[in-house]
């Protein structure tokens, strides 16, 4: 398994570098104007300034590698030197600059992790807490009252966009009954208990938003896969070791059921770095989807490309951890 | 043996285990599969009692509903003089240290994810006070008897080869010391080579262990092997049921006569005259059996009476039971 | 106690409400809502509004503008005119004095070195400096003193406030800038994110494209001001979410930018917890009247001043269909409370706005009817007028968008009570505006009678906007139809004007001209205003002292902003 995964991250770096220079064409070839959502009243020349000092003037190939330069050498070193307080080399090295907040772009990522990682995460964590038992009992118990409402609900989860039960919620619990903040105090520190129920609060629109999606997804699956598992004959089995129906739904069912949902979860953690652009944007979370799209907007090249690749890292990585996962989880699996 | 008096250890009254068929969009039944429609018969203790029928007669059907893994239809089950067929929860639980089943598929009934010697552990844990060193050492027991290495316990079945397997299964029923199992075609997924093994070792358990086995096949040779009587089901009854060598040497219903004819003789002289009964047809679905007698559509003595009435299984003596308006007559 | 007693008492209350509680950082925190959120806040590197916005709460210019236009001394005690000496007589200095012990946020003095560097900082090649058009023309600037400034143009400008005043060019501190000249001021992320400034706050903490949180500035030069210690600045979101937490949820205090439809906000402040206010600037939706014709059949000449239109050069013509219009509904339906009716094309600042066409403010269906009756229109047998054989019929054009063609509908209603036959047209904008040389369709070329858009000027200065109606601007095929003069107004009369504008000082006396200009286009019945269209903003019930403005930031006098309890 250790040589395994070795030889998946080794093969893992020419593609990620292919997959940076793709990124890279392709966001050069995109049209996108930095200046373009400045001002009309700002003048050509001015604009034209503005592009040449942004590095808009050197050739792609130039643009290319300093970038490379600056995300595989310069930020690995910036880092080092942050967590150790070593200084390596004279300290002096260019970043990755955002264009339109001119500060680097791994600063960015860093100040939005948390809220991404508490929101979106907290979201994913809090639907596999519903979705696991929902899909568990509805096939369990197949075609029972409990399972049509099961299945109409992960319906709605699955059919109704986030900006409406996202708007909906906010008319209720905002508007109407005034119970819930419909903006995410992304300043907010937890310091107590008070804080962190003000945190909870504020955390419980966004977060049921996304889970409805996500729960309706997991308890689709989680069914589809107990289901498989309850026809097994090794199920027969455990009923005919005299097992108590729990330990036999709980131990044989669900813990086999579960490896297809761990590895489906595992490889949908990179979509919780990416946010949730459009749940982000209702509650003016400051998540890392949001960063993206802003980005995207103001033609922020360095910033877009940087997010994509971190993105596609992730995506990468957790492909990798999902099939560790599975080869962990079912001893029939081994790599070599 | 016959001649001092038997104890029953199993008593099955009528048994029926129907399956409910669901459809359309809101899932309402519309049928019902008869998989198995009023079994009658008794095992005695110590004995093997062959089952066999053709694949998807009910056979596995009717050995599970003995275990009440099913919960049957219709009928009295005993076990010791102890009627089951409705109990449930808890005091069906703690019964199931008597009756064990050994399944066809060695591969599909082991959990994956367990390791063989949990696996064996299970039952022990659940229905046995034992410290951690008795049980292991209780593993390692059966683990001797059903002759597996004792260093496998700690790897997973899928290492394991299908004869290796199967004596795992064999193992976990043996666990809790059980009277009654249902072995059902235990050997039908191996190899030759390793089906005689694996049959071996079943009878040696049986000597050992004082064991009193249901044997489910469709393999009539093998049953006449290993069985004390042999029970011959059609879509889901039985139509004849004798001690081995009745059965083997004078069948009585034209069913048996048929699957006997198919199978090859070991004695090369009456091998030569043995003539092949083909049967016509196919077998019906037991979703919608035939009116009267099960086998009418298919028996090359059909006479009108078997499109009408279902006859009645009866005892001809000598402990041979058979269904057939032939015999009635007789 | 006595009435006198009581008097005073009332008036000192009434006092302290209007100048806020007379101590600083007493009213809590602020809530802004910016639903697209700033980026960074230095002002010269980015060219956006919302960025501009939020640094206005630190940095600020020698002037602001408030919500009239008129220029308020802020770093200094007077604004240099030709008169008190600060212009001087070529028109090419001005001088300004800053006031005494004005002092940074940090304690330190703030000097006329700090002017100086903020042109440096802005003019460097290699800064990619977004608001480097303030500087247009400046030779120099230098320190007289450590407390006077002289800025040098290149030409004589007779409005020579585009340096250091208004929201767009705030001084910089040098201290903290100095290492940040040239191509090094994107790297000063820090500074970049929190400038230290003069103004009421300073940051305590920015977060880009997200949050920014500002803490009252102690060395402020006010002692009783801010009201507020502390303010959140939000971003995130869209305009209609925006608006809601400030009128619905009341979540937030003030809110930006809410282009949201008119009864969607109405219906929203029902809630009563806020109100909608708008700035008001110097956008104008118009139509434009063409006094050339736009028939196909002129092939090449169409629509050049070869071809005089067959009606509309005749004042009394348009001025009828002005006065069949009734501008009020026109502002209900479309705009409500970010519009407002108008009689001028230049309606503001206050002081270039002219009263004397205020006759289009109430429609007159009667009078519009004497007017084409006089011009010897008379009505058909279909209601529609004709003269000479000739049908008043126009094509009336403008840019695909619900609220344009709902106006057009509605005009063209109007217009046919006075037997005038309109036919409609939209054009998609990125056609319409284009500016594509092969289409029949921009603005430019206005192949019909009648096209409506808004346009508007940046700043205070009218001169550029107003050249735009002389005979030299006129777009024709000689020009590749590049040219501001859409209707095709040629009047000599009026590039005199133009001329003389150019060379006249004095807010006063350019007022004036400004004033004649308008006038004289109205007169013509060249240009028919119809809506003066402002940016509306949402602010909580229990916000006081906001005064929008659209000159500067909207935010320009947030110190004197407070709570009302
Ligand atoms: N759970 C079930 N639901 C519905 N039908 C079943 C079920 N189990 C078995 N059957 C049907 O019952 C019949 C007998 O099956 P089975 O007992 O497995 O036969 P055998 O073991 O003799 O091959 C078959 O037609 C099978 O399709
Ligand atoms: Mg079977």
């Amino acid at each position: 398994m250790l040589n395994y995964t070795i030889r998946r991250l080794l093969f893992a770096i020419p593609t990620l570098l292919a997959i940076s220079f793709i990124i890279f064409i392709v966001l050069d070839l995109s049209p996108g104007d930095p200046t373009g959502n400045l001002p009309l009243t700002i003048p050509p020349e001015v604009r034209e300034q503005i592009r040449l000092s942004l590095g808009l003037g050197e050739p792609f190939p130039i643009r290319y590698l300093k970038w490379c330069q600056q995300f595989f050498i310069n930020e690995p070193l910036n880092m080092i030197e942050q967590w150790t307080g070593w200084t390596i080399g004279s300290g002096e090295r260019l970043r990755v600059l955002s264009w339109s907040t001119r500060s680097p772009v791994v600063d960015l990522v860093v100040e939005r992790m948390p809220q991404t990682l508490w929101v979106v995460g907290m979201s994913q964590i809090v639907a596999v807490i519903i979705a696991v038992p929902i899909g568990v009992i509805s096939a369990y118990k197949q075609y029972s009252i409990f399972d049509q409402i099961g299945t109409f609900i992960s319906m709605i989860g699955f059919s109704v966009p986030t900006f409406f039960t996202g708007l909906i919620l906010i008319v209720i619990f905002s508007v109407q009954l005034g119970w819930l903040p419909s903006v995410y105090d992304t300043t907010h520190r937890v310091t107590d208990w008070n804080s962190f129920w003000v945190q909870v609060r504020q955390m419980a629109m966004p977060t049921m938003v996304l889970a409805l999606a996500t729960t309706a997804q997991i308890s689709r699956f989680m069914r589809a896969s107990m289901l498989d598992n309850l026809n097994q004959d090794y199920v027969r089995t455990a009923r005919a070791k005299g097992l108590r129906e729990r330990s036999v739904v709980m131990i044989h069912v669900l813990r086999n059921s579960m490896i297809p949902v761990v590895t489906v979860i595992a490889l949908g953690i990179p979509g919780v770095f990416g946010g949730a652009i459009i749940t982000e944007q209702i509650f003016k979370v400051n998540g890392l989807g949001q960063l993206l799209i802003l980005g995207i907007q103001g033609a922020d090249i360095p910033l877009v490309q940087t997010l994509t690749f971190i993105f596609a890292v992730l995506i990468v990585m957790f492909n990798l951890i999902a099939d560790v996962l599975y080869g962990i989880l079912d001893p029939r699996i081994r790599y070599d | 043996m016959l001649d001092n008096p038997q104890n029953v250890l199993v008593r099955v009254d009528g048994l029926k285990m129907h399956f409910p068929i669901y459809a359309g969009i809101l899932r309402r039944q519309v049928g019902t599969v008869k998989a198995v429609d009023g079994l009658t018969f008794e095992i005695f203790d110590g004995e093997t009692l062959g089952l066999v029928g053709e694949s998807g007669c009910g056979k596995s059907t009717a050995g599970r509903a003995i275990l009440r893994l099913y919960d049957p239809t219709e009928g009295k089950l005993e076990i010791e003089g102890r009627d089951i067929s409705t109990i449930k929860g808890d005091a069906l639980r703690n019964l199931r240290p008597k009756m064990q089943m050994i399944f066809q598929d060695p591969q599909a009934c082991l959990n994956p994810r367990m390791t063989v010697g949990s696996i064996i552990a299970e039952p022990l844990d659940e229905h046995q006070a034992m410290s951690k060193e008795e049980r292991q050492a209780r593993v390692l027991e059966l683990m001797d008897q059903v002759g597996l290495n004792r260093d496998f316990a700690g790897r997973y079945p899928h290492e394991f080869s299908g004869g290796q397997r199967q004596r795992i299964g064999i193992a976990r029923a043996l666990a809790l010391n059980p009277k009654f199992i249902v072995c059902d075609e235990p050997i039908a997924a191996l190899d030759v080579s390793i089906q005689a093994q694996v049959v071996n070792l079943l009878e040696d358990l049986q000597e050992r262990l004082g064991l009193t086995y249901l044997f489910i096949s469709h393999d009539l040779s093998m049953v006449r092997h290993l069985a004390t009587r042999v029970a011959v089901m059609y879509l889901g009854r039985i139509v004849e049921l004798a001690p081995r060598e009745a059965l083997y040497d004078r069948p009585k219903h034209p069913y048996t006569e048929a699957l006997l004819s198919a199978v090859p003789n070991p004695d090369p002289e009456t091998e030569a005259d043995r003539k092949r009964i083909i049967l016509q047809g196919d077998v019906p679905s037991p979703a919608n059996p035939p009116k009267g007698c099960n086998f009418c559509t298919r028996c090359p003595k059909v006479m009108d009476i078997c499109r009408t009435e279902t006859p009645a299984f009866r005892h001809y003596g000598n402990g041979h039971h058979a269904a057939c308006h032939l015999l009635e007559g007789a | 106690m006595t009435l006198a007693k009581m008097l005073t008492g009332a008036a000192v209350l009434s006092l302290t409400a209007g100048a806020a509680f007379a101590e600083r950082a007493s009213d809590g925190q602020l809530n802004i809502l910016y639903w697209q959120a700033p980026s960074i806040l230095n002002p010269y590197l980015s060219g956006g509004t919302k960025e501009l916005e939020a640094a206005s709460l630190v940095i600020e210019p020698l002037a602001r503008y408030d919500e009239t236009g008129t220029m308020v001394p802020y770093l200094v005690d007077e604004i240099p005119t030709l008169e008190n000496g600060g212009i001087s007589e070529d028109l090419t200095t001005i001088t300004w004095k800053l006031s005494d012990g004005v002092v940074w946020s940090d304690g330190t003095p703030l000097t006329a070195e700090d002017v100086v560097f903020t042109w440096e900082y802005c003019t460097n090649p290699d800064g990619g400096c977004a608001q480097a058009s303030n500087f247009t023309d400046v030779t120099n600037v230098e320190a007289v003193d450590a407390s006077t400034v002289k800025i040098t143009f290149g030409v004589a400008k007779p409005f020579p406030y585009g340096p250091f005043v208004g929201g767009q060019s705030p001084i910089l501190q040098k201290a903290q800038f100095a290492e940040c000249l040239g191509a090094k001021a994107v790297e000063c992320t820090e500074q970049n994110f929190a400038p230290i400034g003069t103004g009421p706050f300073t940051v305590t903490e920015f977060k880009a494209n997200d949050v920014a949180l500002f803490a009252a500035n102690e060395n402020y030069r006010d002692p009783a001001k801010p009201a507020f210690a502390t303010v959140l600045f939000k971003g995130g979101g869209d305009a209609a979410a925006a608006a809601r937490s400030v009128l619905e949820t009341g979540e937030f205090d003030y809110a930006w930018n809410l282009q949201v439809e008119p009864e969607v906000l109405s219906q929203m402040q029902a809630a009563g917890k806020g109100e909608i206010i708008s700035a008001f600037g110097t956008s104008v939706e118009r139509i434009m009247v063409n006094q050339t014709n736009p028939d196909s059949a002129l092939g090449d000449e169409r629509g050049t001043v070869k071809h005089p239109h067959p009606f509309l050069t005749d004042r009394r013509v348009s001025r009828a269909l002005s006065l069949a219009i009734d501008r009020e509904i026109l502002v209900e339906a479309g705009y409500g409370a970010a519009g407002q009716v108008t009689c001028n094309v230049l309606p503001a600042p206050a002081v270039y706005a002219s009263t004397n066409n205020d006759w289009c403010k109430t429609q007159d269906i009667a009078a519009a009817n004497a007017l084409l009756d006089e011009a010897g229109w008379e009505v058909g047998s279909d209601g529609v007028r004709t003269k000479d054989g000739m049908r008043l019929s126009l094509l009336y054009q403008t840019s695909t968008n619900s609220v344009r063609q709902g106006t057009q509908a509605l005009i063209k209603q109007m217009w046919s009570e006075i037997g005038v036959e309109t036919e409609l047209r939209n054009i998609d904008g990125s056609v319409f505006f284009g500016g594509d040389q092969s289409s029949p369709d921009t603005f430019q070329k206005f192949f019909a009678d009648v096209e409506m858009y808004t346009n508007n000027f940046d700043g205070t200065d009218p001169e550029t906007y107003m050249a735009n109606w002389a005979c030299n601007e006129i777009p024709s095929p000689e020009n590749q139809w590049l040219g501001d003069n859409m209707p095709r107004h040629c009047n000599p009369e009026y590039d005199a004007l133009v001329a003389e504008f150019g060379k006249t000082s004095g807010i006063e006396a350019r007022a004036a001209i400004a004033i004649k200009m308008n006038d004289m286009l109205m007169e013509a019945g060249v240009i028919i205003p119809l809506i003066h269209r402002g940016n509306p903003s949402a602010k909580s019930n229990t916000l006081g002292g906001v005064k929008m403005s659209d000159w500067d930031s909207e935010l320009w006098n947030i110190a004197d902003w407070y709570r009302i309890d």
